[in-house]
């Protein structure tokens, strides 16, 4: 697709939070939206994360707003044909009693705010999932929580869009944004065609945000973290939730297609992307004390996708200082294709309106790291 | 008659050419995240073979000449072929 010589709203980056800005503008009439990619819808953290949402966090932020999301998530599955998301729930294991004491707490300030978690008991876990119970001592459901296939997300959405005449330039890497006189005037695209905005600029670009926003400047405080996730051979659907082995940060999620996706906890550098062996011993000898079933499947793929990572483990989102019009939504730490839905709708509100609709979201602005005031995880238990 | 253009998904040469039609699909990385092609067993040796053997009927442009990283050929991810989990199993 040409692109033509100046645009109303350019979105940088087709991941899921770009995704969902272009569809909110869009459903309130806004024309000339674009959106650029530097490879392919999804080539970033969206395409290669394990598809799991929840409202179940630690801070009155996080909830809040994942709260929202969910219902987004669940209005999106009829608005938009494809798309599909699961409330099949969340399972923490929890394996010591300082876990379950932890955890026990943790479920009463989830409570408090509208989350409905609870602790099962070891005989009730069972009910849940299949599993070998081990050294489990009790578990933390949260059946708000399901999971929505990212690959069917961005195919479902990439088409409404297409439908909602939004323009998707793929393979267009936006390489500058130029600014003048406080306003973001024009975007460089293939390092050559400058193209003018005439509304806003977004930078959604995940990790990238770093790079496109230092060119003009502006820092933001953001780390690759990059996560290993394996996927196996459809297997017989035998676990409805995301469960979490919570001593080890190792997870299974088990999609409608029947493939497993498991992750752990595997540190590695900041830019070393090898695929490490190790992540797999773990990944594997962990899951397989629990589901030892999956000992027959076969492994497929593994691969490497980065977390956005922030100081306080909470995004940056809203209008970036002394620049009108130019927001970012980056340094979602991990939960940034959860977030989606409702961060979609706040930047379509920051962008008609000049200002989000939720409290919550106000908090995610890039001054907080300047004036130290990090957000902190407001329920600190144990 | 059926052609199927990825046996491990069961995907046939008709729906691809129809996603690529209606959705105005220009590359194949797309076109695997769509249809799920080269994302099951074989990896893509096969289906994303075939794929580029056909690529002026399905793209409607020239393969010829072109580099994979040109005609957006997804990366082969370990491992090359799939190997059971019990493998990776600490004992």
């Amino acid at each position: 697709m040409v692109v033509k010589q100046s645009v109303e709203v350019a979105i940088i980056g087709g991941g899921s939070t770009g995704l969902m800005t272009a569809y909110y503008l869009a459903r309130e009439g806004v024309k000339d939206i674009h959106i650029f990619e530097g490879r392919y819808l999804g080539f970033g953290s969206t395409g290669r994360c394990a598809g799991g949402v929840r409202a179940s966090f630690a801070s009155d932020v996080h909830v809040k707003l994942m709260k929202e999301s969910i219902s987004r998530w669940l209005s999106l599955r009829e608005e938009i044909s494809g798309l599909e998301f699961v409330q099949d729930g969340y399972l923490w294991l929890l394996t010591t009693e300082e876990l379950v004491e932890v955890h026990k707490k943790l479920s009463a300030y989830q409570n408090s705010l509208g989350v409905p978690t609870r602790i099962l008991e070891r005989d009730e876990i069972r009910d849940v999932v299949p599993i070998e119970l081990n050294d489990v001592l009790a578990a933390l459901y949260d059946p708000m929580a399901g999971k929505a296939s990212p690959l069917k997300f961005l195919w479902s959405v990439r088409r409404k869009l297409r439908e909602l005449g939004v323009a998707i330039h793929e393979y267009t890497p936006v390489t500058n944004v130029r600014v003048s006189g406080g306003r973001a005037r024009s975007i460089t695209i293939n390092e050559s065609k400058d193209v003018e905005v005439g509304g806003h600029v977004v930078v959604a670009a995940g990790v990238w945000c770093k790079d496109i926003l230092e060119r003009i400047g502006v820092k933001i405080p953001l780390k690759k973290d990059p996560h290993h996730l394996l996927v196996t051979e459809k297997y017989v659907q035998f676990i409805k939730p995301l469960v979490i082995h919570k001593e080890t940060g190792s997870y299974i999620v088990q999609h409608e297609t029947g493939s497993l996706l498991i992750g752990t906890e595997f540190p590695v550098p900041e830019e070393d992307t090898t695929l490490r062996y190790g992540y797999l011993r773990k990944a594997v000898t962990i899951m397989s004390r629990y589901f030892p079933q999956i000992l027959s499947t076969n492994l497929l793929r593994v691969w490497i996708g980065y977390y956005e990572v922030t100081p306080d483990h909470h995004p940056i989102v809203g209008v970036i200082p002394h620049l009108e019009n130019l927001v970012v939504a980056t340094g979602f730490s991990g939960h940034g294709y959860m977030m989606a839905p409702i961060i979609g709708e706040e930047l379509k509100n920051i962008i008609l309106e000049g200002k989000p609709k939720l409290p919550e979201t106000r908090e995610l602005r890039l001054e907080r790291f300047e004036e130290g005031k990090l957000l902190k995880e407001s329920a600190v238990f144990g | 008659m059926v052609k199927l253009l990825c046996i491990c998904e069961e995907i046939t040469l008709e729906e691809v050419q129809k996603v690529i039609k209606e959705e105005g699909i220009k590359d194949i990385e797309t076109l695997k995240r769509r249809l799920r092609i080269g994302m099951g067993p074989c990896g893509g040796r096969y289906c994303i073979n075939t794929i580029l053997r056909m690529y002026p009927q399905l793209f409607g442009d020239t393969a010829r000449g072109k580099s994979d990283t040109e005609l957006n050929v997804p990366p082969s991810r370990p491992p090359l072929k799939p190997i059971p989990l019990y493998t990776f199993k600490e004992r």
